[in-house]
């Protein structure tokens, strides 16, 4: 069997060191990903929170009337993302009104009523 | 306000007036009605001081007083001005909230009880509207900016939001099923009784023999059209509904339009643009799958989308009519 050489303090110290300076950079490098995954999670749902919530797209005062009808973009400028916020708060505060951009149909469409009245619907 | 009183019913109706129509609130517990009275009271109060162009203090008079500048704002406006700007998306433009100078150039620039036996004037130029897309809405900042000469008017959306609020209100709090009507745009919410809550349709909210009676169980329905809120401008007849494109009130296509919708907002929202529409307006409902009874200045009834035959159908139009 080869005898073993005890191990000098110099080279105990320098493979501790290395192992150190292995460590620090795997540190180094974990934590850099973590940042750039962050910023990149950041802006995904950045994007998804505009389409998401499209809201009001601010112009400016010369803008066409709606008559005119041009359209609007949804989503990218800073105000539509203030809007989104709006949006939201809005449902959160108990708006009844649908939070669909579109109009949407009743979940039942209205029958032939069986009794009187109780109020009427009509011009006021 | 004036006094209320209870209908001397069963069905428990309490009746009461404002913004110059009839108010109705019906609950299907008896013991919920007080509550409901207080409900309804207090958003038709914050509706008023968010949305009244004729209360100097209001949060839209300040607004279109200050036209061409930026107004800090109240995120109960906010949020009144983001369901117009949907409204406004998702009718084409046709239900606009710049309409107020508009309006006030026909004379319409106070409470119309103050100008239902005519104005002095004449009938002004056509002129398109400023345009919702003209409006500036910083939500952070809680600020609105409107065109210099621009002035919003938010009555179609106002008042079918109160409803829709005041029918949630009552049912998520109270517990039990509501109707709600204001000047004819009906909110329901909650259980419905086993019927259906039933409602009229006709040309005014005030009829108490009307043509046709639907039953509904959720959502809103709502009628608009041109045969009332008009008044003498000079010589000629105006009325409320105006085309955004002219600035004037739309030409007579349909007496009245009501429409059935997941909320009074979008019903009102579908029933108003449908008049603005005129021709066009049966197929723009069904493509929305909307049920709607419009009513053409002939006399004559189309029906879109699956609201039920009644013995007054007599028709003109498309496919959706009879």
């Amino acid at each position: 069997m080869a005898q073993l050489t005890p191990a000098t303090a110099a080279s105990v110290n320098r493979r501790a060191k290395a192992r150190r300076d292995a460590g620090l950079n795997r540190l180094s490098t974990a934590t850099r990903s973590v940042g750039v995954a962050t910023v990149v999670v950041a802006g995904l749902l950045a994007v998804y929170l505009g389409r998401a919530f499209p809201g009001h797209h601010a112009t400016s005062s010369a803008a066409a009337p709606a008559s005119a009808g041009t359209s609007v973009s949804a989503g990218t400028s800073a105000s539509s993302t203030s809007t989104a916020t709006s949006t939201g708060s809005a449902s959160s505060a108990g708006t009844t009104g649908s939070t669909s951009q579109s109009i949407t149909p009743a979940t039942q469409p209205p029958a032939r009523a069986t009794t009187p009245p109780v109020v009427s619907s009509g011009v006021s | 306000m004036p006094a209320a009183r209870l209908a001397p019913s069963r069905r428990l109706v309490y009746r009461t007036r404002a913004w110059s129509t009839g108010v109705e609130l019906m609950v299907t517990d008896p013991s919920c009605l007080v509550g409901a009275t207080t409900i309804l009271h207090d958003e038709i109060e914050r509706m008023d001081l968010l949305a009244s162009r004729f209360r100097a203090h209001s949060e839209i008079s300040r607004v279109n007083r200050g036209a061409g500048s930026e107004v800090r704002v109240s995120a109960g406006f906010v949020e009144l001005m983001a369901v117009a700007d949907r409204v406004a998306r998702a009718t084409g433009g046709a239900v606009d909230p710049t309409v107020g100078a508009a309006l006030c150039r026909l004379g319409y620039d106070r409470d119309f009880a103050a100008i239902a036996d005519g104005v002095v004037g004449e009938l002004p130029s056509p002129a398109p509207v400023a345009g919702w897309r003209s409006v500036e809405i910083d939500v952070v900042a809680g600020t609105v900016t409107i065109p210099p000469g621009a002035a919003l008017d938010l009555g179609a959306t106002a008042k079918a939001l109160t409803a829709d609020r005041v029918a949630d209100a009552v049912a998520r709090r109270l517990g039990c099923g509501v109707l709600v009507s204001l000047g004819g745009d009906v909110a329901v919410a909650g259980s419905p009784p086993p019927e259906g809550f039933s409602v009229g349709v006709g040309t005014h909210w005030s009829e108490t023999d009307p043509p046709v009676a639907v039953s509904i169980r959720s959502g809103g329905l709502a009628t608009s059209g041109i045969s009332a809120r008009s008044w003498r401008l000079g010589r000629s007849v105006v009325h409320h509904l105006l085309d955004p494109m002219t600035g004037l009130p739309v030409a007579p296509c349909w007496s009245t339009v009501a429409v059935a919708a997941s909320s009074c907002v979008d019903a009102n929202a579908a029933s108003t643009a449908a008049v603005v529409k005129g021709a066009s307006a049966v197929s723009w409902l069904e493509s929305l799958g909307l049920s709607a009874r419009l009513v053409a200045v002939d006399g004559s009834v189309s029906l879109a989308a699956g609201w039920p035959d009644d013995d007054a159908v007599t028709g003109p139009e498309s496919g959706a009519s009879r």
